[in-house]
């Protein structure tokens, strides 16, 4: 790209953020100077591209040119362009972070925007150390710089190499010491189609140059353009840059450094949002109908209890009773409990049925208990309501509680007899408790196991329920 | 719709999608990520964005970007998740970014009882992110009232330019109850204010006329500056004391002015009360029936359930004060709203508290028999 000294950056600036705040000698500005030549190169408008950036001194650029500018909070811009741009795809995003902003306190999200390679650009400004606050040290400060938190003894990060290690799909390294080349690799980067990361040398001779003895800006500007500086590199590097040890230290390079095609993130989310049209409407409709009436003999408010551990599918029955409650046209509630397990562990359900409003919807002593395991006959057997039954597996609860009313069902059994599998043990414990408690009428549980189909097949759940619905009529027969 | 079972946390995104919710940023957490399943779900479906961060921070700032689109947004989370968020939650507040943000409180401090309802977090809503902001935080305590409330909530974020929290505890978040929801198409919605004058003379943060300034979205022609710097009325970076001083007192004064359209409140049996029960969510519905049960023993119970926390119903509560014998305040935590409760009483009206901090839902039984003791010691029996 060819540039006359004749650029006019007056018509992208706001004269009325000047003056700025950047130090004498920062390299930042050239930065900023590149980015506006760059913009212009690319004949992008005023209003089709959006600046983001963080906290600190170059984050403070975005302030003084005039587009919609978005200065976010340490570390964080990068989270804010990612919202931006997928909610606004036709906008060019340009995110300007420093290297503390962007690989010290923002480094988890600059690896996972480059990861998901969303169409951003993000300018990462180095100058190897935080200026606003002082000169501390950063995580680019090389090992063995002095910073004013001392000799920095850590090892560097190599920004661009992360970057690319991260997945960026366009990896370039520029500095302000050569800023004609800068506006070519930024409008290089804004143009690519993907994550595309550009890590600019700048140098802030305020603080890391008046810490290490390397001199004004000029000099430090001179040493850069000598010897492109390495992130990462010992100070034996910086020391070369300053004349002050031999030539012929390593160099590092700059330019583009990678570059592949790879899906973008926000055009992947397109086309999944588009398959998924195309397949329709997925969503479970509500059960459909008007309610049938209550049967003769349904009950009225009641309260179960099914527990058990994680894994029987103590809430999914539980759910499905609730459901069955709503279907026939009655009020209800399902409140469960569980541990962090996905397996193994308690799990507790509980469901209430009223003709009208259910208050609190917790049970605490209860008309039915559905036990699956030992743990849960001992736990809730005692918390009965006057006249309450407890249905209890007879393999697995073996001696069930004194002093309730007990209905010891072969439910495992039955399942294993059914199903070839004791999975749907819940669904014949389900059917032993809706037989003897008649709280829901059958049909409105067989119609949400219709309709909801769990485990897969409507059939296999039909047949566990009903065959729970046989065990009592035959016990009672 | 016919009637249908329908859990807490599904009816939030039902509710988010039909105020017109098209953006979702958030990160896993128990409770609350069946809200991020069921947006995941539908908004593809719908012109949505969903997308799932690398974690708390980036999904409010991916909120806080769309919103800047002109998107309308969400995330939702649990106590630890709530606790990143707070800068962010400052930031929306000081820049005037509309979003929801909903947190299904579980058992804390730390990582706490992951899957254990509690209400821990009543102050962190308030006053967890720095600085001085006003904030505006709903409570329901049913399903019904979780779709009602986010609705709501998405119409306080765009007209007042505000983060609006949604905080509701576990058992309100994973109860099933019936419920009859609207048509999509027939919720009346709030859509932000846009400006509509020359860009050259837009202001976005313009303290004259209503003090709420209408919100362009990024890239319609209105070029600004955001900032979660003191900003003046473009939005540029000050430190002008004066400017600064009016900021503050805009930003609180926006609220404040229109609190009686946001104060919320529910009364049960307060007529006669003696004993007044002050409860949220799970907690208020415990205490309801124990108001039942109570009535049906004789004593003169009632409830008094704010529906926002924040702004907190202070002077209607002071005034329910004023003809109680006693305040009872139920909550899930050692003792944080009583504090408000305290303040609205002003001494004139012993404030007890019903407290339980370890991972179970509060009973009615255990209101009920410290609002019988509290009668009790009022009038001597």
């Amino acid at each position: 790209m060819t540039v006359s000294t004749a650029f006019d950056y007056r018509p992208y600036l706001r004269p009325a953020m000047m003056p700025h705040i950047l130090c004498p000698g920062c390299g930042h500005g050239i930065v900023l100077k590149a980015l506006l030549r760059a913009v212009h190169g690319l004949g992008l408008g005023q209003d089709d591209v959006v600046f983001v950036s963080g906290i600190g001194c170059s984050s403070r650029l975005v302030g003084y040119v005039d587009f919609c500018t978005l200065h976010t909070t340490h570390g964080r811009p990068l989270t804010f362009a990612t919202g931006l741009r997928l909610a606004r795809p036709d906008l060019k995003v340009v995110v300007i972070t420093g290297d503390g902003d962007g690989l010290a306190i923002g480094g988890n999200h600059l690896i996972h925007a480059a990861r998901r390679n969303i169409d951003l650009t993000c300018l990462l400004l180095n100058n190897a150390t935080y200026g606003m606050t002082g000169g501390q040290g950063a995580p680019t400060t090389p090992e063995g710089a002095r910073s004013s938190t001392g000799s920095t003894v850590e090892p560097a990060f190599d920004a661009c190499r992360l970057a690319t290690g991260a997945g960026a799909t366009f990896v370039a390294r520029g500095m302000t010491s050569a800023p004609l080349g800068l506006d070519t690799l930024i409008a290089e980067a804004i143009a690519h189609p993907g994550f595309s990361f550009v890590e600019i040398l700048s140098d802030c001779p305020e603080y890391f140059g008046r810490y290490n003895a390397l001199g004004r800006g000029p000099e430090m500007l001179q040493a850069q353009r000598r010897r492109t500086e390495h992130v990462g590199r010992p100070l034996r590097a910086k020391r070369a840059l300053a004349g002050r040890e031999p030539a012929g230290v390593e160099t590092v390079p700059g330019g583009v450094l990678h570059r592949e095609d790879r899906p973008e993130f926000g055009a992947m989310l397109a086309a999944a949002a588009g398959a998924a049209a195309r397949r329709g409407n997925g969503s479970r409709a509500a059960a459909a109908g008007a309610p049938p009436p209550p049967g003769p003999g349904v009950r009225g408010d009641f309260a179960a209890r099914l527990a058990g551990a994680g894994g029987q599918g103590i809430v999914l029955a539980g759910l499905i009773l609730a459901e069955a409650a709503v279907a026939a046209g009655r009020n209800a509630t399902h409140a469960q409990a569980y541990g962090p397990e996905s397996r193994g562990g308690a799990s507790r359900a509980e469901v209430l049925m009223a003709d009208g409003e259910i208050d609190y919807p917790c049970a605490d002593r209860v008309d039915a208990l559905l036990a699956l395991t030992r743990q849960a006959a001992d736990q809730y057997g005692g918390q009965m309501a006057p006249g309450g039954v407890v249905i209890v597996d007879t393999d697995r609860v073996p001696s069930p509680p004194a002093g309730a009313t007990i209905c010891a069902l072969p439910l495992a059994a039955t399942a294993q007899r059914a199903l070839g599998t004791a999975v749907g043990t819940n669904l014949v414990g389900l059917g032993a408790l809706v037989a003897r408690t008649r709280c829901v009428p059958a049909e409105s549980v067989e119609r949400v196991l219709a309709t909801r189909r769990p485990g897969g097949s409507a059939d296999r759940a039909l047949a566990a329920f009903r065959a729970g619905l046989a065990l009592v009529a035959a016990s009672s027969a | 719709m016919p009637a249908e079972l329908l859990q807490g946390n599904e009816a939030c995104a039902r509710a988010a999608l039909d105020a017109g919710c098209r953006f979702y940023a958030g990160y896993p957490i128990t409770p609350s990520s069946e809200i991020a399943e069921a947006m995941a779900a539908a908004l593809p479906r719908l012109g949505g964005i969903f997308v799932q961060m690398e974690d708390e921070i980036a999904s409010l700032g991916a909120v806080l970007g769309a919103s800047l689109a002109g998107r309308k947004a969400m995330t939702a989370t649990s106590g630890p998740g709530f606790s990143l968020m707070q800068e962010h939650l400052g930031y929306a507040a000081y820049a005037e970014i509309p979003c929801v943000v909903v947190d299904v409180m579980r058992a804390g401090p730390s990582t706490g009882l992951p899957t254990s309802p509690a209400q821990g977090d009543v102050m962190q809503a308030r006053w967890g992110t720095h600085g001085d902001r006003p904030a505006v935080v709903l409570a329901p305590a049913s399903v019904p009232e979780v779709y009602a409330l986010t609705v709501r909530a998405f119409d306080i974020a765009e007209r007042y330019r505000t983060p609006v929290v949604l905080l509701y505890d576990e058992v309100v978040g994973h109860v099933r109850e019936r419920v009859t929801l609207p048509e999509p198409g027939a919720v009346p919605v709030v859509e932000r204010r846009r400006p509509t004058g020359p860009p050259a003379a837009y202001r976005p943060y313009a303290a004259d006329g209503d003090g709420l300034p209408p919100l362009a979205a990024f890239g319609t022609g209105y070029r600004f500056h955001v900032t979660g710097l003191a900003h003046d009325e473009r939005g540029y970076p000050t430190q002008d004391p004066a400017v600064v001083a009016a900021l503050q007192a805009r930003l609180h004064a926006k609220l404040e002015r229109d609190r009686a359209d946001l104060v919320s409140w529910e009364g049960v049996a307060l007529e006669d009360a003696e004993v007044v029960i002050v409860a949220v969510g799970i907690a208020a519905r415990a205490a309801r029936r124990a108001v039942a049960l109570g009535r049906a023993q004789g004593l003169r119970a009632g409830l008094f359930r704010p529906r926002t926390l924040w702004p907190f119903p202070d002077a209607e509560l002071a005034d329910v004060a004023a003809r109680a014998e006693a305040l009872l305040v139920a909550e899930l935590n050692m003792g944080q709203m009583i504090r408000e409760v305290e303040r609205c009483a002003g001494g004139r009206v012993p404030v007890a508290g019903c407290l339980r901090a370890d991972g179970q839902a509060i009973t009615p039984e255990a209101i009920l028999a410290r609002a019988e003791a509290l009668a009790g010691m009022r009038t001597g029996r």
